[in-house]
């Protein structure tokens, strides 16, 4: 029965997401006036580091994170957004890019979105598929490849949004220690997150990562998800409120819920 | 060649994540047999897929570090010969004796395992550099942050919580009430971020995968 | 002439602070592991509790213990895990040993190896079932049916052979999980939603010490049981069984580093401040 209840209860709030979202999506393809998402300062910074590895004559690296897309997939796929971002700048801009990659199956993805942006530059000649490299599927694999190239390269920009562990300190360090300037992010999941706040000049926290493509592309359906997002965060904090102030006071109807 | 443009498009992906997404939400609702074994079989694709993609993995690797040996990329080449060297000799030895052979049990203590936990180690060197550089009272959150972080420390150093158990105290506290409301309210912000991006991917609306 | 020395001095140790700091942090872990201390290690609550756990699990319950260390992981993880270990192989209770990361049956066999197994019989006690690959969808698939994620153990031998499998069809099953948790790719969240939910059954986490915070949620909750946190954990557990091993024996190291770290942060501080108020 308390299963029953749970499934159900389960369902509905589901349910009550997906039609906030649907009902966003739907207002922002009529027209509607579209929300504004508030400055979110290491995503206007990449166009400063693009900007600063130019001047530099020196490459700008972005790590898709240790997550693959079977496993973790939605920070990958946020990583993979703002790739895109990153690739259209370089393509613009001139500025070499270098992607690693942990996992084989990111390989192929990353490698379309690269070209994809070259080709939309204007540029598919400048686009070399060298620039994505696949590391190695082990962890601590992965960072020594990556500090190394960083070092060997001499990166001046060091793009490290996506899901990190603890290599996040090694990859922000090495970084450090070459004067890059570097724009972490991560969804705050392990308790890494600290490391990139601590060693990157800017960082992207929680949730502010699953804004990220909304925010650079400036699409009104993503935005419209956002602020569906944030309805529905405001909806959970009311009900958290709601059932602690039950649970302080009505013991018997807790009793009750509790069968 | 409308059927080669239909295949090239990105609406047959879309369409796979869409299906398998619903089987997989439908089981978890109304787990009936005929979804079940559907989902169950979607699960073994998954694994033979992933089981593929190291194969990838390997693959790639060989062919981007022969191309590194062919055109002797500077500072490089000697290390792509060795990494192929060694992928080539677990490969060997695990297809022709085993893992469980106690040659390939001696180079996965004796080499991977080692060189494994010194990449590992490093950390704390840069802990202690980060530390000595970075975190210093710039701001009044800086300074609680490096406040919390003593405690942390002190809880973690038994030879010190054996003399001041208050410390322990305290800096249990700061693990079990700020640390698990921070936790708390990212899980769920983050858990609402994660279903509303896979709503857009399953809406179409997020192409990343799809190289879009 | 002595101030010029002065300036010299202090340019020179300026240059080379990271280098004089990781000189002083190697021989703060090495010299305690070289020449033991012996300093006190008091038992946490943390700890305590899961030892209180395994020690009132019912005799013949089946132990489901899933290994997810990586080998960089098994520094900080092999105290623990080998402790815990040891301490269920000291109890009337049957374990299957089951890996979702790459990394983790050659581990899991080196732990087995090192731990004193009390007439416990392979294929009847115990079974090591080995690795699957997939992560997330392999738990899932483990956890629905375990006869068609592992056709045969680690070893090969088939699951019909193994009497301690034939009435395991699905994660039910088991009594109570133990799960070693050091790496993003198979986070607790995973067991949590694919076997402690739906399954109903216990979960006891032995963690690393950066992994923790985010696991104390779930352990208010009660999502989670217990929860061993990091190489001082597995110290106390180790104690606890009263078979002191490689965590005890890193525990001065564990006390003599982190003072260092501690005084490194309050002198950075301190020359921070100083710099910031000279007069110029």
């Amino acid at each position: 029965m308390h299963c029953l209840v749970e499934r159900i209860a389960q369902v509905m709030m589901l349910a009550i997401f997906v039609f906030v979202i649907l009902y966003k999506f739907i207002k922002a393809t009529s027209g509607a006036p579209v929300p504004t998402i508030r400055a979110l300062p290491p995503l206007d910074a990449i166009k400063e580091a693009i900007g600063r590895a130019v001047e530099m004559g020196r490459p700008v690296h972005h790590s898709m994170g240790m997550s693959q897309l079977t496993s973790g997939a939605s920070e990958t796929l946020v990583s993979a957004a703002v790739l895109e971002y990153v690739a259209g700048l370089t393509a613009n801009t001139g500025a070499d890019l270098i992607v690693t990659i942990r996992h084989p199956e990111v390989l192929p993805v990353a490698q379309e979105i690269v070209r994809v942006a070259y080709v939309k530059a204007g540029k598919p000649e400048a686009y070399k598929p060298s620039m994505i490299r696949y590391l190695s599927s082990t962890q601590w694999s992965y960072v020594a490849g990556a500090m190394g190239i960083m070092q060997r390269e001499k990166v001046a920009a060091n793009i490290l949004i996506g899901s990190f562990a603890a290599e996040s300190i090694l990859l922000s360090e090495a970084g450090n220690r070459i004067g890059a300037m570097q724009i972490g992010g991560g969804s705050g999941f392990g308790g890494n997150l600290a490391f990139l706040a601590v060693c990157c000049d800017y960082c992207l926290y929680a949730d502010e990562m699953y804004a990220a493509r909304a925010y650079l592309t400036k699409d009104p359906i993503q935005i419209a998800g956002i602020s569906a997002q944030d309805i529905y965060k405001l909806f959970v904090l009311g009900l958290l409120i709601i059932g602690l102030l039950l649970y302080r006071y009505t013991d018997w109807l807790y009793k009750i819920l509790s069968i | 060649m409308m059927y080669l443009a239909f295949i090239k498009s990105k609406q047959i992906p879309l369409a796979i994540t869409v299906i398998i997404t619903i089987f997989m939400l439908l089981e978890y609702y109304y787990p009936e047999p005929i979804v079940k074994n559907i989902s169950k079989d979607i699960r073994d694709w998954s694994v033979i897929i992933a089981a593929f993609a190291l194969g990838l993995g390997a693959a790639n690797l060989l062919r981007v570090h022969s191309q590194n040996i062919q055109r002797r990329t500077k500072d490089i080449w000697p290390f792509s010969i060795l990494l192929i060297f060694t992928l080539l000799l677990f490969f060997g030895i695990g297809v022709i004796f085993g893992i469980e052979h106690p040659a390939y049990n001696w180079l996965y203590v004796n080499g991977y395992l080692i060189l494994y936990s010194a990449v590992f180690s490093l950390i704390s060197f840069y802990v202690i550099t980060s530390f000595y550089r970075a975190m210093s009272v710039r701001s009044l959150e800086s300074g609680l942050l490096i406040v919390c972080a003593i405690f942390s420390m002190f809880r973690n150093t038994p030879a010190v919580i054996s003399i001041f158990p208050y410390l322990d105290t305290i800096g249990s506290w700061l693990l079990d009430v700020p640390n698990a409301g921070v936790e708390r309210a990212a899980i769920i912000t983050t858990a609402i971020g994660v279903i509303a991006f896979s709503l857009r991917v399953l809406l179409g609306r997020e192409r990343a995968q799809l190289g879009e | 002439m002595t101030m010029k020395k002065n300036t010299v001095l202090k340019d020179w140790l300026r240059a080379r602070a990271t280098i004089i700091l990781q000189i002083f942090l190697c021989l703060s872990v090495a010299l305690p592991i070289i020449k033991p201390i012996g300093l006190p290690v008091p038992i946490s609550t943390y700890t305590k509790g899961v030892y209180e756990i395994v020690e009132s699990i019912e005799p013949g319950s089946i132990v489901l213990f899933t290994n997810d260390v990586s080998a960089g992981g098994w520094g900080e993880m092999a105290s623990p895990t080998i402790a815990v270990m040891q301490h269920l192989f000291r109890r009337p209770v049957k374990i299957v040993f089951v890996d979702f990361f790459e990394d983790s049956p050659i581990l899991t066999e080196i732990a087995l190896n090192k731990v004193d197994k009390d007439d416990k019989v392979y294929g009847v006690d115990y079974v090591h079932l080995g690795f699957i690959p997939g992560y997330e969808m392999a738990i899932a698939m483990f956890a629905k049916s375990i006869w068609t994620a592992f056709p045969a153990d680690y070893h090969g031998t088939a699951l019909n052979e193994l009497p301690l499998m034939a009435n395991l069809k699905d994660a039910s099953d088991f009594d109570i999980q133990i799960e070693t948790q050091t790496v993003p790719a198979v986070p607790t969240s995973f067991m949590l939603q694919h076997i402690h939910s739906p399954y109903n059954v216990p979960l006891v986490v032995l963690s690393t010490a950066v992994s923790s915070p985010g696991l104390m949620p779930y352990l208010a909750s009660g999502d989670i049981s217990g929860i061993t946190i990091g190489v001082k954990g597995g110290a106390e557990y180790e104690i606890l069984i009263k078979t002191p091993g490689s965590g005890a024996a890193t525990m001065d190291a564990m006390s003599t580093s982190h003072l260092l770290l501690i005084t490194v942060l309050i002198i950075g501080n301190v020359f921070y401040f100083i710099k910031k108020y000279r007069r110029p």
